[in-house]
């Protein structure tokens, strides 16, 4: 089952000669299930195709389907709304809102629907991501590694259809990298998890089930 | 140019929004405080003005100085200018209605008189020789009354003796008028004097050689030295003048006047030497002093506030930078001389900016002002007046504080270790302290609720930053909105307010009669026919208040009441009129007395002045009084008490400073009471004041027709002139406070762009995130409102503590300005918030993650 695809994705900056096509003519699928990598040198477009897919930028031209929805026909709102309920971003940094303790974090997307959070799904989470002893932490009282889980817990509370994740571990060192990826596998694994992930690291991209390889905003 | 300097420059040019805003948070504190001292020192420079326009150039008069004593004073170093007069004589001339009167004084004047004295030229010229004079206007109505134009020739018969009648040994003289005057210094020509139908005026006309005596003006060249040099001239020593010396200038004047010893008697121009001396040692300066001082303090305290603000700000959000900056090696005395460079900075372009802004603005405010009001102003002229130590010290101050706020940031930035500067990534204590009602408030509100509460409570230094900056604005705005309430309360109690425009003085009781008549068919209907019959009261000392034998018995005051009490009837519309506003009934207190012995003054209580209303007798409704009719052959007469009040029906009766108090009587009674004519007046309240004062003048022929109303204008002016100034103080402090609060917000808003977009990434809508971000600014504005009101009124309350100390007056509960405040407050954090949230919402929320992530 296709739970991602891209169709002639093109994303440009800037105007006449300054104008930069990042993300060039992109089109691929990715199905239910599957762990993706995507790599490429530093300015070859990963994070901006990325983000289009995430549905937090939007495209110069083309479409991006999840779940069979076209994402760029919805309005702010109902993209906003779309976004907390079938995709989980992660970020190089880790991007956490600095007010809110660990737990109060990672329920964030279900509290915005008003959903009540299963004690028993939260606590085997908080166990999954290692934090069970730090609930009540607030982010810059947290090592790096630990922020990144705190991120991941996020991106997985509301079972979205896909988790996009930005380099998640190239601002740790290689234990802490490690841990997070493990973390990931077992995600996709455990609740057949849906991932899409840009890293650098050519060790970690094996892990992928798929890698797909981008220089100059396009596929190779 | 080291490299961190260049760096620092370049990080201002780079973040070029974050120095503007600094800059401008800076440029306005400084050009507060300058505007004010700006605003004190035109205010005072243009009220002295105003009293050497009106009152005369000069600080002291010398009477009847002979000739050549004059070149000794003229010699002395301190003075500056001096100037003659000379009494030439004085004349009665009678105009073709034999029973009008006008009696001149003559007086000669040196061309320097001319200009420095209080005389302004209505038409015409000023007089050239000895033939030629100019007329006063000021109690005389030239044209009508005396028919005296400009090119005419007048025969006058002089004499030398001051109380002349008609039997004065005389000498004529031939006058061509050559201008109109108005005499506005009341040391020249006293305001309105008019006695047995006869009028007062003064005539002008230049110094004659041929006399032994000249009346010395003097200026001094340094006021402060008035008592010494004024004691030199006088020829009195240091001791005597020093016993002489009375706690007020007047009481020093009056004492030296009485002095044998003394060369010569003078006068003190008191109201300019005063203001002049800086207004020292006379008890209502000194409680403005007092209070312009304690308002330059609060002004300091909140610029102080506001710069601080913007400073620390701009320090805060380059935390990041100066913690790379160490992790490549600088040093924490580098990163120190940096902020201190940035700080040089921002304050060499901020503070010219702001310096030239205040005054530029007072500048333009004076300007516009006088045009805009030229027409209630009456001569009132706007000086713009800047005052160099004012601006020294603002300057000064502005230094300070950027000095104080950038060593805190200096320091705060030279400890942060350099990865804890880079990784944490918003510089904010955060205490993770549960949120206990958390629950209820997402019940109310929502998670949008829900979060911004929980800002509140756990990202505390944010919130105070911006809570103390509202809460120092409005609290200082509902103090000074009070000072500003009673000192224009204060102020304009010092006016009379007449409720009457239009005045008629006839002859006798029959042209009052004539009088009436015609009003009453020009269709006035709210009028007042005044008789008076003058009388004391017989035992009054007997019945004295406990008020007024406090005065007595205070030395100070030196007073001694002789229990005068006069005899008003108004006209039967006019008493009719007022025994309505009491609820009396005509039948009961016909044959009755009204009694008004009501006085404004100061009471000494438990050792303390009160300026309060008080009364005169202990005389009660029901009580009769025994009075001598003076006016009617000493006739005594027995008068019961119908009432005891202190209304004043059109305010003709003054509650005044002298101690004579009044009864009112039925016009019935008082046709019983006078067998011939008293003094009469009919009073006016006209809706057309000047059309009826033009009419009854052309086509009547009353001994004296005047309209107060242009006088009371001319009052209001001055009385509008410095509730202007007062409320520009409102104005400023409003701004200060709008400015402050701006201020804040709008960075705070700007520092958290990062954290809304990552709500925003997360799935927050933008409807969502908007009711969010309202439910913040009402947190904010309900918890500073929490702390400011209760701060405001005890604010309010010691203003009215310091003002009133002398002043009778109730306090006044300042929910008007708590209302302006609670609706202002909500519409600027509304709007601020409403601004930056279109900002935000129109932003990539995917680009400022990563701007804000390097
Ligand atoms: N906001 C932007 N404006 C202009 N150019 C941009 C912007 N964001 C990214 N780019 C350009 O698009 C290209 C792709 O960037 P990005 O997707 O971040 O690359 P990657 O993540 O693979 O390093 C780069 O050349 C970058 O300079
Ligand atoms: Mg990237």
């Amino acid at each position: 089952m296709e739970i991602v695809k891209v169709e002639n994705l093109v994303k440009k900056y800037g105007k006449d000669e300054n104008e930069v096509i990042a993300v060039n003519n992109v089109s691929f699928t990715v199905e239910k299930g599957e762990f993706v990598a995507i790599v490429g040198s530093s300015g070859s477009g990963k994070s901006t195709l990325l983000h289009l897919i995430g549905g937090v930028d939007r495209p110069t031209s083309g479409k991006v389907f999840i779940n069979g929805k076209d994402i760029y026909s919805l309005k702010d709102d109902e993209l906003a709304i779309f976004r907390r309920r079938e995709v989980g971003l992660i970020y190089q940094f880790y991007n956490l809102i600095p007010i809110l303790n660990v737990v109060e974090n990672i329920t964030l997307p279900l509290e915005l629907d008003k959903i009540q959070i299963e004690k028993d799904k939260l606590d085997e989470l908080l166990k999954v991501l290692g934090l069970e002893n730090r609930k009540d932490h607030l982010p810059n009282q947290l090592s790096g590694g630990q922020q990144q889980r705190v991120a991941i817990g996020r991106s997985l509370i509301c079972n979205p259809s896909v988790i996009l994740a930005d380099e998640p571990t190239g601002n740790l060192d290689s234990n802490a990298s490690e841990e997070i990826i493990k973390l990931l596998k077992e995600s996709n694994k455990k609740y057949n998890q849906t991932i899409i992930m840009i890293t650098h690291n050519l060790e970690i991209a094996k892990m992928a089930d798929r890698i797909i390889k981008i220089e100059d905003g396009k596929i190779v | 140019m080291k490299l961190l300097h260049k760096l620092t420059i370049k990080s201002l040019k780079l973040n070029k929004k974050r120095t503007i805003v600094t800059i401008i948070g800076i440029v306005l504190a400084t050009a507060l405080i300058t505007s004010i001292a700006t605003l004190v020192s035109s205010a005072y420079k243009s009220y002295c003005e105003y009293v050497r326009e009106t009152d005369g150039n000069y600080h002291v008069k010398f009477n009847d100085v002979p000739t050549e004593e004059i070149k000794n004073i003229e010699n002395k170093d301190s003075i500056e200018n001096l100037f003659l007069t000379q009494k030439i004589g004085y004349s009665i001339y009678s105009k073709d209605n034999e029973q009008a009167n006008i009696y001149f004084q003559i007086l000669g004047f040196s061309e320097n008189a001319m200009q420095e004295l209080g005389i302004k030229l209505v038409e015409g010229r000023m007089p050239e020789s000895e033939n030629e004079i100019v007329i006063s206007q000021n109690n005389l109505d030239i044209k009508e009354n005396a028919n005296f134009e400009i090119g005419k020739e007048v025969e006058l018969n002089i004499t030398n003796e001051e109380e002349a009648d008609n039997n004065s040994e005389t000498t004529t003289k031939n006058y061509k008028i050559v201008g109109i005057i108005d005499v506005t210094d009341e040391n020249i020509e006293k305001d309105y004097m008019e006695e047995n139908n006869i009028t007062y005026s003064t005539i002008i006309t230049t110094l004659s050689e041929n006399t032994e005596t000249y009346d010395v003006y003097v200026r001094y060249k340094n006021v402060i030295n008035f008592i010494e040099e004024t004691a030199d001239i006088l020829g009195v020593s240091q001791e005597e003048f020093n016993q002489l010396q009375g706690k007020t200038l007047e009481e020093t004047s009056e004492n030296l006047f009485f002095n044998k010893s003394n060369k010569y008697t003078y006068t003190i121009n008191s109201l300019l030497t005063i203001m002049e001396s800086g207004g020292f040692g006379y008890s209502v300066f000194f409680m403005i002093y007092a209070i312009a001082t304690i308002v330059m303090i609060v002004i300091i305290i909140s610029s102080v506030f506001c710069i601080r603000n913007s400073f620390s700000i701009s320090i805060t959000e380059k935390i990041k930078e100066y913690g790379m900056l160490s992790s490549i090696g600088a040093t924490k005395k580098q990163i120190r001389q940096m902020v201190f460079y940035e700080a040089f900075i921002l304050g060499i372009i901020a503070i010219p900016i702001g310096i030239l802004l205040g005054t530029g603005l007072i500048y333009l405010f004076l300007k516009i002002g006088e045009n805009l009001l030229s027409e209630y102003l009456y001569g009132i002229k706007f000086i713009f007046s800047i005052n160099i130590w004012m601006i020294i010290l603002s300057v000064v101050l502005s230094i300070i504080t950027i000095y104080f706020s950038a060593s805190k940031s200096a320091k705060k930035a030279s400890q942060i270790s350099p990865i804890e500067a880079i990784r944490n990534n918003e510089n904010i204590d955060i205490t993770n302290k549960t949120v206990k009602s958390s629950k209820i408030i997402k019940r109310m509100f929502g998670v949008g609720g829900d979060i911004a509460y929980k800002n509140l409570k756990r990202n505390k230094k944010r919130y105070r930053t911006t809570v103390i900056s509202i809460v120092v604005s409005v609290s200082i705005f509902i103090g000074m909105s009070s000072f500003v309430n009673y000192v224009s309360k204060i102020q304009n109690s010092y006016y009379n307010d007449y409720q009457y425009n239009v005045l008629i003085r006839p002859s006798n009781y029959e042209e009052a009669k004539k009088a009436e008549d015609i009003i009453r068919r020009l269709g006035e209907k709210r009028y007042i026919v005044e008789r008076v019959a003058y009388a004391y009261c017989i035992n009054g000392e007997e019945h004295y208040s406990k008020d007024l034998k406090d005065i007595i018995n205070d030395k100070e005051f030196n007073i001694n009441p002789d229990s005068s009490i006069d005899i008003y009837s108004l006209g039967n519309e006019g008493y009719n009129d007022f025994i309505k506003e009491l609820g009396l009934k005509y039948e009961d207190v016909k044959d009755k007395a009204i009694l008004i012995d009501y006085k404004t003054g100061f009471v000494t209580l438990d050792g303390n002045e009160h300026y309060k209303l008080y009364r005169m007798y202990d005389y009660e409704e029901g009580d009769t009084l025994e009075i001598i009719n003076v006016t009617q052959n000493d006739e005594t007469l027995n008068i019961e008490i119908a009432e005891v009040t202190d209304k004043r029906l059109m305010n003709i009766v003054e509650y005044g400073d002298n101690f004579t108090s009044y009864i009112i009587v039925s016009d019935e009674m008082m046709d019983n009471l006078l067998y011939r004519d008293a003094r009469c007046a009919v009073y006016i309240n006209s809706d057309n004041d000047r059309e009826l004062e033009e009419k009854l003048k052309n086509d009547y022929d009353f001994a004296y027709v005047g309209n107060i109303a242009e006088t009371e204008r001319e009052e209001k002016a001055k009385s509008l002139t410095i509730t202007i100034f007062l409320y520009s103080f409102i104005v400023i402090f409003a701004l200060i406070g709008i400015t402050n609060i701006f201020n804040t917000i709008t960075t705070s808003m700007e520092l958290r762009q990062r954290e809304f977009a990552n709500l925003k990434a997360i799935g927050m809508t933008n409807k969502e995130f908007n009711h969010m971000i309202a439910l913040e600014s009402l947190f904010y504005i309900l918890k500073s409102l929490v702390i400011s009101i209760p701060i405001g009124i005890i604010l309010s309350y010691i203003v009215y503590q310091v003002i009133c100390t002398n002043i009778e007056m109730n306090y006044i509960f300042p929910i008007k300005e708590i209302l302006i405040v609670i609706i202002i407050l909500c519409i600027l954090i509304g709007g601020i918030m409403k601004y930056s949230l279109n900002k935000t919402n129109k932003q990539n929320i995917i680009e400022t993650i990563r701007k804000e992530n390097i």
